[in-house]
């Protein structure tokens, strides 16, 4: 066998590295995980520079972050945990920026949809704070009849207020709850961590060759803001704390301040035998690899303003792969909640006459996606789980508000329970989870690039009076290459 | 390979919009035109809108006051509507797959392959379950806004992982609704205030994607597809000593399992007959299984031994035979792709009577709801089966059903099904 074929053999047995799950067991890793401080830290932002990373980036590489305790009991939204401190992300290498998502705590709640509730309640909950786990409120004297159902994160409920619907009061682990009480109190608070595949989603399937890199990796946060008035709350009149929930009775308009000396990146960086390595890189010269950034789109206006709105969304001349939406109301910008805000997707009120209060479309190239603007709550589930290729993992009463209970029994009872976790009523609409997840996903499958007059959202929806902010997402395909040890990046 | 969304409404709604069996609607029909396209077969999902009524007119609903003994499978949702399923040629009427006792059938599949957390949520969303009876019913039964559902069509044509091209095999999908009386039953046993009962489903339609070829027609004269398909079938068992015969004439079947309910229960608004628990005594006492043997031609097989089961060994025990539970569940999905389950010792265990006004009734059994059956897995590997084409296939049963109260056995192979087509027609080979 020539040395040429030989060679040639040997690089044809090279996989591709920075496909995530396609590297063969048998390849020797080296693993080096280090430590590293931002080189730039405020209240406001930061920014962490990796330079000559000798070898791959692991993407489930991990940002630490944490809050100082200021009120008795605060903790971060049960649905996106942690990463409710992020506003913004951003990946730039050398001068070029790779990825960049605005108002990110909203994105990472559509994309914390997608973790089954299990995952939450042994693994999350611990690592993110985000804790979507459901079990049931079983009616008093008995051991099987539940007329609701509850957040269970694994701690038995407190407080038995009786009667039966069985509702009662529940609340989150110990060691989650940021007290301010005394110095070991506050010494004790948790700090959470967020993967780099969390904060730049093409990161789960592509790793970054950083050994291949001449110029430095920067990763930009910024911070959420302390407080927001949003909510125009009555009593007290004053701004909310946004970077955390409180307890139930407890003061709401703390300005929570990061802690700056958790704040760290813990990044792997894996290598394989230097021949393999360096065949890789011969192999190739010039990488190319496809990967998607989303652009935020977003629209503030009162109810009236989406009950038949056409929303031009951009995604002008590009490939778009995915659009997500959803829409935030200013009164779920309350600290006094369990989701406080970004994180939520408003759903319409469904009525007798409107059982479906939300119908979508989308329209590109002058046509429309679907024939019939779908306006099936369920169906429209389905759309999202289809564009993602996964399934939501919210419940109906999350999801929507469809359920309309009868008078009798007294009152009506809704199938997610009316007891409190954390002080904070579950199926409350802006203190609790009702009807909270209601994000929307649309994949585009014609497989065409979208013209110069972009992409038209056909929004209509029947929601509470109030002022809400539509945000629209749209997942663009990008191409990076990397070359002579230069980064690029464009459009595909 | 360009893709669209196909929306299609049902060829057979009235005017009004509104299909109910008790209305005289009780079969729905949909159909994919011949096109130039490939239809993704597991892209089909039903979608509508569900009302339980408790009137003639179709007014009001019930409460916690009016038909308050209302009650429907929570482990199903929707799918207890669903009678049969049945996948045909849209212009020949050639059968492709027909299964019947779908209810049934995904009685026990729905809680073999989803997880507690799965039927309280996206399956919530998505079918309607609710694994707890007192919750299904304030949420589903009650519900006064009606409950959106959009579902899947679990069948082998589905699951199949396939695309059917359109061009050669226009499809037509046939749903047949379930009689009321076999949908809801009464949560204590008497029906007085539910003789008027009747859901109605509305806003029909089926959605799938199909795929388009860039440019030019398809090409395609003919083709074959193969995927796992279900054939099911009744028998009565009414003696200690119960034995199920057929003749199956399939030539690969991958596994097969059974699932009981007392034949009175069946269509019978008084007690629920998508129960999938222990045969039982005409008083509601379960009638335990001692032993239990699969034969093929008179020999066991592929055990070549009786499986004995724990309360014969000690009849006092509450306790679920494991092997028993665990040959069933491995029947429906093997081992190596079995992820998620709700069955637990929780809804499978010996605590309760077949009987929904005892104290310690079927209808109090947690996590959805009782979920018992037994099976036998003929091919690890999911690959080509065993051969009953010229075949015996028999089930033993040695148990206590000492009063001769008949017991409905529904039977379904899980087997290897190969569809070819051409111009001419389709040939299902199995």
């Amino acid at each position: 066998m020539s040395k040429e074929l030989a060679q040639a053999q040997a690089a044809a047995r090279i996989p591709d590295l920075i496909k995530i799950g396609e590297i063969p067991s048998e390849y020797g890793q080296t693993l080096t995980t280090d430590v590293i401080d931002p080189v730039t830290s405020t209240q406001s932002s930061c920014r962490f520079t990796l330079n000559r990373v000798g070898g791959f980036l692991h993407s489930n590489s991990k940002i630490t972050l944490g809050c100082v305790p200021l009120v008795a009991a605060s903790f971060y939204p049960l649905n996106t945990g942690v990463g409710n401190l992020i506003k913004e992300a951003h990946l730039r290498i050398g001068n070029k920026t790779v990825c960049s998502t605005q108002d990110f705590s909203s994105l990472h709640a559509y994309h914390s949809l997608f973790l089954t509730n299990e995952n939450n309640k042994e693994r999350e909950q611990y690592l993110s704070q985000r804790a979507i786990n459901h079990g049931w409120n079983y009616t008093d004297a008995s051991d099987t009849s539940a007329q609701t159902y509850s957040l269970d994160l694994g701690r038995n409920e407190t407080k038995a207020v009786g009667g039966v619907v069985g509702t009662y009061a529940r609340n989150l682990l110990p060691f989650q709850v940021h007290d301010v009480s005394d110095a070991d109190t506050i010494a004790a608070a948790p700090v959470y961590s967020i993967y780099l595949s969390d904060l730049f989603p093409f990161l789960q399937y592509n790793q970054i060759p950083a050994f291949m890199i001449d110029e430095e990796i920067h990763i930009d946060l910024v911070f959420q803001d302390t407080n927001s008035n949003l909510a125009q709350v009555a009593n007290p009149n004053e701004s909310q704390s946004r970077r955390m929930c409180v307890q139930d009775g407890l003061a709401q308009t703390s300005a929570f301040q990061i802690d700056l000396n958790e704040l760290k990146l813990i990044y792997d960086s894996i290598s394989y035998d230097g021949e393999i390595m360096r065949q890789y890189e011969e192999q190739n010269p010039r990488l190319s690899f496809q990967y998607v950034d989303y652009r935020l789109a977003k629209r503030t206006g009162t109810e009236a303003a989406f009950t038949n709105l056409t929303f031009p969304i951009g995604g002008n001349g590009r490939l778009v792969t995915k659009v997500i939406f959803g829409a935030q109301a200013n009164e779920n910008y309350i600290s006094e909640s369990l989701m406080n805000g970004d994180g939520v997707a408003k759903s319409g009120t469904a009525t007798l006459a409107t059982p479906s209060p939300l119908s979508v479309n989308l329209r590109y190239n002058d046509r429309f996606e679907f024939a019939i603007d779908r306006n099936n709550t369920a169906l429209i589930f389905h759309t999202t789980g289809a564009a993602e290729g996964q399934t939501p993992f919210v419940t109906r009463n999350e999801y929507s508000t469809e359920e309309i209970p009868p008078a009798n029994p007294a009152g009506g009872v809704t199938a997610l329970t009316t007891g409190t976790f954390e002080g904070n009523i579950q199926n409350n609409s802006f203190a609790g989870l009702g009807g909270n997840f209601n994000w929307v996903a649309i994949k585009p499958n014609r497989n065409e690039r979208v013209n110069n007059k972009g992409l038209d959202l056909i929004y209509k929806n029947t929601l509470p009076a109030g002022t809400y902010t539509l945000r629209c997402y749209v997942e663009l395909l990008k191409v990076a290459t990397v070359e002579n040890g230069l980064f690029d990046c464009y459009f595909a | 390979m360009s893709k669209k969304y196909l929306e299609i409404q049902p060829n057979n709604v009235p005017a009004s919009g509104k299909v109910s069996y008790k209305n005289g609607n009780p079969v729905l029909t949909f159909s994919f035109g011949r096109q130039n396209a490939w239809l993704d077969l597991s892209s089909i999902r039903v979608s509508g809108l569900l009302n339980i009524w408790r009137n003639a007119a179709g007014t009001l609903h019930p409460d916690g006051a009016n038909s308050a003994n209302l009650m429907a499978s929570q482990k199903l949702g929707i799918y207890g509507a669903f009678d049969q399923i049945i996948f045909r040629h849209a212009e020949t009427k050639q059968v492709a797959e027909h299964i019947r006792h779908y209810g049934r059938f995904m009685s026990s599949y729905l809680p073999t392959l989803a997880g507690s957390q799965d039927q309280i949520g996206h399956m919530g969303e998505s079918n309607l379950t609710m694994p707890n009876y007192t919750t299904f019913q304030s949420s589903v039964i009650r519900n006064n806004c009606g409950n959106n559902f959009c579902a899947a069509l679990p069948c082998g044509m589905t699951l199949g992982g396939g695309s059917l091209p359109l061009n050669q095999f226009p499809l037509e999908c046939e749903i047949h609704l379930s009689p009321d009386s076999n949908f809801f039953y009464s949560a204590d046993g008497t029906t007085t205030d539910l003789l008027n009962c009747f859901y109605e489903l509305s806003d029909l339609r089926i959605t799938a994607e199909v795929a388009q070829p860039e440019g030019g027609m398809m090409d395609n004269k003919e083709g074959v597809f193969s995927f796992n398909s279900i054939t099911s079938y009744f028998s009565t068992i009414e003696s200690t000593n119960s034995i199920i015969n057929y003749n199956l004439a399939l030539s690969k079947v991958l596994g097969a399992f059974v699932n009981f309910v007392p034949s009175n229960y069946i269509n019978n608004l008084t007690q629920d007959g998508f129960l999938t628990y222990f045969p039982a005594l005409a008083n509601g006492a379960l009638a335990n299984m001692d032993s239990i043997s699969f034969l093929k031609d008179g020999e066991r097989f592929p055990y070549h031994f009786e499986n004995e089961t724990n309360y014969k060994l000690a009849n006092t025990t509450s306790v679920v035979d494991s092997q028993v539970i665990k040959s069933f569940l491995g029947a429906i999905i093997p081992e190596w792709a079995h992820h998620r389950s709700s069955i637990s010792p929780a809804n499978s265990n010996r605590n309760y009577t077949v009987d929904n006004t005892a104290l310690t009734s079927y209808t109090l059994i947690p996590e959805g709801g009782g979920a018992w059956g037994v099976g036998v897995l003929y091919d690890q590997l999911d690959s080509e089966g065993v051969d009953f084409r010229r075949s015996q296939f028999s089930i033993q049963m040695t148990n206590g059903l000492s009063d001769g109260n008949p017991v409905s056995a529904y039977l379904f192979l899980k087997h290897k099904t190969t569809i070819a087509y051409n111009e001419n027609g389709v040939q299902v080979i199995t």
